[in-house]
C-alpha cells in the first residue's frame, strides 16, 4: 500500500497519513466493531447472568460477574429442543438438497432457448415470483395432499423459489454454449450435461442459491405451525418462539394457576444464541464461494 | 360436496377475513362480506344453575357472593378426589388451545401427560399454537374442516357468531338450568363467568373462569413503609404528594412506572386510568342516557391526560416507560418494581403472588394495592371489572351421546383447587412434577416443562382462587383487596358482546390512541389534540363499534 502510494507523491489523498489520522481512523473503526460486537456479547453474557444480576442492570448484562447456565438447562430440560434441533436440520438438510436438485433442474431447462414448453414454463415462474397463495390455499392443498402433520409438508410446499430460479438461470445462460455444444456431440445426455459441465461451474452460484435455501428453511416457523399438530414434530424456531414471543405478549393474568414464567431476559437470550450457532456455523464454510458468487450477476453482462 | 352449502359459504367468508388480515391489497374486498347471523336475542339464554360445591376442600378465607374469590393460605394438606373413576371412555378426545409457555415434551416423554390419559380414561391429542398465532391457526382449522372435538374460543375472533353457529353445539340443553347437575364440578362455576360463552341466543361452551376484578395498581409497601409515608391517599392531591415524596431520579427511583400502558382498552391500567378511575369514568364504554359512549370522548379523559401529562413533566414517571408499538412493557415494569427504580404500577391481580417470586429485595419486600381515591371532594372514584372467564372451550357439533362424554371430561377439569385431579391438572405427577416443601406444592423443572406448555388449563377449569405459594401474608392482602375493589368496581357494558368492526379492527384504532395518549402525556402534542384523536377514531370505526354494540345490547335485554 504504502509503495504504491509513494509512487504518486502528487496525490494528496493517497500520503501516508498522520499519526493523529490514524489515531481518529482506528477510533471510528474501534466503535464501529464495538456497535457490532457489544451486543453479541451482552447477549451471551445476559444468557449466563442470574436474576439478581439482570434486574439490577436493567435487563441487559455486559459482563456477568456469577455465571450460571440455568437458562440454557431451562431451554434443553425435557428434551424438547434437542429434538427440535433435530427436527430443523432434517428440513434444512433435506429441504436444501431438494431444493437445490428441483431449481438446478429447472434453471437448466429454462435456460436452454428451444426447450420444451419454455416460454409457458418461464411465465409460470415469474407468476409465482409475483403472487403468492394465501394462508388458507395453500393450507387446502397441503391437506389435500394428505401431508398435514407431515414433515413434508415443511420442505415441498417451499421447496422451488422462483427468485432462486431466475438467478440460477440467469448464471446457467452465460456459461459458453460452446461447452455444452461439445458435450452433445460428444455424445452427453441432458442430464450428464447438467450434472458434468454445467454444475462444475456453477459452484458459486449453487452455494448462494444453497445458501438462501438452506437459512430460508432453518428460519421457517410458520408453516409448522399452521400443518403441524404434533408439537414433537415442531422445528427449532417455532419451539424456541413458545419461549420468546408469547412472554413478550402477555400478562401473569393469562396463566393458569401453577404455571410460572420461565426467568425472563437470560431465557430470551440463551434461545437467540441456541438458534443462530448452528446456521452461524455453516457460513466459513461457505464464504468464498458467496463472495464470488454475489458478483456473478451484477458485472457480466 | 355437490351444493354450495351454509358451511362452504362461511368458510369462504372466513377465509376472506384472513386474506384482509393477510394484506392490505385484499383487504378492501373483505369489508363488502356480510355481517353473518344478526346477534340473536341473548337475554332468554338459560345459564346453567349455580349449585356450589358442598364437599371438597375448604377454604381459609371463603369466596363471596360478590365475586371476591376463596383464598388459600397454605396448599391444603390431603389432596381428595371429588369424582369417581375415570370419566372417559377410552376414545381420543382432541383439543386445540392456545398457549402462553414453552412446548411441552411428546406424550411418550411426558409423565404428566400420560397420568393424565390414565386419570381420564381418554387418549388426549392436545394441539398447541403460540398466543400470538391463535387466530392463524384457528383460520386454517375451519378452512380446512379440521376442528378438533374442543376448540377454545380466546378473545373476539372475527366473525365469531356466524362461526359458532356453524361449526360448534349450542350447549343450553346439556347445560341449560339443571341440566347441570349431572355435571356437579361444572355447575360449582359461578352464573357470571358463563356470559361469556352466550351468543346467537345460545350457551356456546364451558368457560375457563378467571375473576371479575381486573387490573390492581400496585405499590412497593415495603419502601413506602419505610419512609413513613400513606399509601392510600385520600385523593389526587394527596396522590401527588406521596409521588414527589418517594420519587428520587438521583438515585434511580421514580415513583411511576407506567404511563397509560396498552391504552387501547380491555382495563389496563397505568397512571392514566388510574386518574380516569379517580374521575369516576368507567372501562371503555359507559351508559349515558339510554347511549353508550366511549370513556375516551368524556371530558373526565381529557383531564386525566393532562394530569398525566403533568407528572410526566414532573420527573415522576420513570423516564424510559414508553415501549414501542409492538412491544408489551409488562414484564419491564414488574422488573422495575422488583428492582425498587419504581414504586407504583398497575398489573393484573395475578401478578401478586409472581411479584414475591421474583423478590430480589429479601424478606421485608411487601407489595400492596392502592385503591383508586376521589379525584376530589366532587367525584366518585370507581374501579373496573375485566371480563369474567378467559376464554371458553366450544364443542364441535356431534352426536349427543359424544357431547355428553367430553362434558365428562371437561366436569373433570373443572375439580376444584385443592382436590387430587386439581393437584394432578395442575401440577402433575408427585415426586416428578412437584415436590412438598413446608406445606407448599412446588414445581420440579421437569414440571414446569411437562405441565404449562400443554394448555389442559385453558380446556377446563375451575374457579380461580388467590393464592400465593409460601407467602400468606400475599394471599390474605390480595383478598382483603378484592373484598374493598370489587363492591366499587363498574362493568364495561359491552362485555361479552360481538361488534364485527371491533373484532377486525380494534387492534390497529386502539394503536393509534395509544400513540396520541403517549404524544400527548410526552409534551410532543398538546392536550387540545386529543379531540381530533377521539374524532378521527369514532370516524374510522369507533362510531360503527358504538351502533353494533348498540344495536348487540338491545338485543340482549
Amino acid at each position: 500500500m504504502t509503495v504504491v502510494s509513494k509512487g504518486r507523491p502528487g496525490v494528496a489523498g493517497n500520503q501516508a497519513p498522520s499519526v493523529a489520522m490514524r489515531g481518529v481512523k482506528g477510533l471510528v473503526l474501534t466503535i464501529c466493531c464495538a456497535v457490532v460486537i457489544i451486543p453479541f456479547v451482552g447477549v451471551i453474557s445476559t444468557s449466563l447472568a442470574t436474576q439478581q444480576q439482570v434486574t439490577d442492570a436493567g435487563g441487559f448484562v455486559i459482563i456477568p460477574d456469577h455465571v450460571t447456565i440455568a437458562a440454557y438447562r431451562a431451554i434443553f430440560a425435557g428434551g424438547v429442543v434437542t429434538r427440535a434441533i433435530g427436527v430443523s436440520v432434517f428440513i434444512t438438510v433435506v429441504g436444501t438438497a431438494l431444493s437445490l436438485t428441483c431449481t438446478a433442474m429447472l434453471a437448466y431447462a429454462l435456460s436452454r432457448p428451444r426447450s420444451f414448453a419454455h416460454k409457458q414454463l418461464l411465465m409460470v415462474v415469474l407468476f409465482a415470483l409475483l403472487f403468492t397463495p394465501g394462508i388458507i390455499p395453500s393450507y387446502l392443498v397441503v391437506k389435500d395432499f394428505g401431508l398435514l402433520n407431515s414433515y413434508w409438508s415443511l420442505i415441498v410446499p417451499t421447496a422451488v423459489n422462483a427468485f432462486n430460479v431466475i438467478v440460477l438461470r440467469a448464471f446457467f445462460m452465460n456459461l459458453p454454449q460452446a461447452l455444452i455444444d461439445s458435450a452433445r456431440i460428444d455424445g452427453a445426455s441432458e442430464a450428464t450435461i447438467l450434472r458434468k459441465v454445467v454444475l462444475p461451474l456453477s459452484k458459486a452460484a449453487m452455494a448462494v442459491v444453497g445458501l438462501f435455501y438452506a437459512v430460508g428453511y432453518w428460519n421457517a416457523f410458520f408453516n409448522a405451525l399452521l400443518y403441524i399438530n404434533d408439537t414433537s414434530k415442531w422445528p427449532l424456531q417455532l419451539v424456541l418462539q413458545t419461549y420468546v414471543v408469547n412472554n413478550a405478549e402477555i400478562g401473569t393474568g393469562q396463566l393458569t394457576p401453577g404455571e410460572v414464567l420461565p426467568p425472563q431476559q437470560s431465557l430470551q437470550m440463551a434461545i437467540l444464541v441456541v438458534s443462530i450457532v448452528p446456521i452461524l456455523l455453516v457460513y466459513p464454510f461457505l464464504q468464498r464461494h458467496f463472495a464470488k458468487g454475489v458478483l456473478t450477476g451484477a458485472v457480466k453482462g | 360436496m355437490d351444493t354450495v352449502s351454509r358451511r362452504t359459504l362461511l368458510r369462504g367468508a372466513l377465509s376472506a377475513t384472513a386474506l384482509a388480515a393477510a394484506g392490505p391489497l385484499v383487504a378492501a374486498c373483505g369489508t363488502g362480506a356480510g355481517n353473518g347471523p344478526a346477534e340473536s336475542n341473548n337475554s332468554g339464554v338459560l345459564l346453567p344453575s349455580y349449585i356450589p360445591l358442598t364437599s371438597g376442600p375448604q377454604a381459609d378465607l371463603p369466596a363471596l357472593a360478590s365475586g371476591v374469590l376463596a383464598g388459600f393460605l397454605k396448599y391444603p394438606a390431603n389432596p381428595v378426589a371429588v369424582t369417581n373413576g375415570k370419566p372417559g371412555d377410552g376414545s381420543t378426545v382432541s383439543a386445540f388451545v392456545e398457549t402462553f409457555s414453552p412446548v411441552a415434551p411428546a406424550l411418550s416423554q411426558n409423565t404428566y401427560w400420560q397420568a393424565l390419559n390414565k386419570a381420564l380414561g381418554v387418549n388426549l391429542d392436545m394441539q398447541v399454537v403460540p398466543g400470538a398465532n391463535y387466530t392463524d391457526k384457528l383460520n386454517v382449522l375451519v378452512a380446512g374442516s379440521s376442528l378438533p372435538d374442543l376448540t377454545m374460543i380466546s378473545g373476539i375472533p372475527p366473525n365469531l357468531p356466524a362461526l359458532l353457529q356453524a361449526e360448534f353445539q349450542d350447549m343450553t340443553e346439556f347445560l341449560g338450568g339443571d341440566a347441570v347437575k349431572d355435571y356437579p364440578l361444572l355447575a360449582n362455576i359461578p352464573t357470571v363467568y358463563w356470559k361469556t360463552a352466550v351468543f346467537n341466543g345460545g350457551l356456546y361452551g364451558v368457560p375457563i373462569p378467571r375473576s371479575v376484578m381486573g387490573d390492581v395498581f400496585y405499590y412497593r409497601a415495603d419502601i413506602v413503609a419505610a419512609k413513613g409515608l400513606n399509601p392510600q391517599p385520600s385523593s389526587y392531591a394527596e396522590f401527588v404528594s406521596l409521588c414527589k415524596a418517594i420519587n428520587d431520579p438521583k438515585r434511580n427511583v421514580w415513583a411511576l412506572a407506567d404511563p397509560n400502558d396498552s391504552g387501547g382498552g380491555g382495563g389496563a391500567v397505568g397512571t392514566l386510568q388510574f386518574i380516569q378511575q379517580m374521575l369516576g369514568v368507567g372501562l371503555d364504554w359507559v351508559h349515558s342516557g339510554g347511549k353508550l359512549v366511549n370513556a375516551w370522548e368524556l371530558p373526565e379523559t381529557t383531564e386525566a391526560l393532562a394530569r398525566t401529562a403533568e407528572l410526566w413533566q414532573a420527573g415522576y414517571i420513570h423516564p424510559d416507560s414508553f415501549g414501542t408499538a409492538s412491544e408489551s412493557m409488562t414484564t419491564t415494569y414488574k422488573q422495575w418494581i422488583n428492582a425498587g427504580s419504581a414504586i407504583l404500577d398497575g398489573d393484573s391481580w395475578t401478578a401478586w403472588a409472581p411479584f414475591y417470586e421474583e423478590n430480589v429485595a429479601g424478606p421485608s419486600f411487601r407489595i400492596g394495592g392502592m385503591l383508586p381515591p376521589d379525584y376530589d371532594s366532587g367525584s366518585k372514584a370507581v374501579t373496573w371489572q375485566q371480563a369474567p372467564s378467559f376464554s371458553f372451550t366450544a364443542f364441535k357439533k356431534a352426536p349427543k351421546s359424544r357431547i355428553r362424554q367430553l362434558l365428562k371430561i371437561l366436569n373433570w377439569m373443572a375439580a376444584p383447587f385443592g382436590s387430587a385431579e386439581y393437584l394432578l391438572k395442575n401440577y402433575g405427577v408427585s415426586g416428578v412434577d412437584w415436590t412438598r416443601q413446608g406445606g407448599d406444592v412446588v414445581a420440579t423443572q421437569t414440571g414446569l416443562a411437562e405441565v404449562g406448555g400443554l394448555g389442559v388449563g385453558y380446556v377446563g377449569a375451575p374457579p380461580d382462587v388467590v393464592y400465593a405459594p409460601g407467602e400468606e401474608q400475599a394471599t390474605k392482602d390480595c383478598y382483603e383487596f378484592m373484598k374493598k375493589s370489587i363492591p366499587m368496581s363498574v362493568a364495561d357494558p359491552t362485555t361479552g358482546l360481538y361488534s364485527r368492526t371491533y373484532a377486525e379492527q380494534n387492534t390497529s384504532l386502539a394503536g393509534q390512541i395509544t400513540d396520541a395518549q403517549q404524544a400527548i402525556i410526552q409534551g410532543q402534542q398538546p392536550v387540545s389534540s386529543w379531540a381530533a384523536a377521539v374524532k378521527s377514531w369514532r370516524s374510522a370505526g369507533g362510531d360503527q363499534m358504538r351502533s353494533e354494540y348498540e344495536d348487540a345490547l338491545a338485543k340482549s335485554k
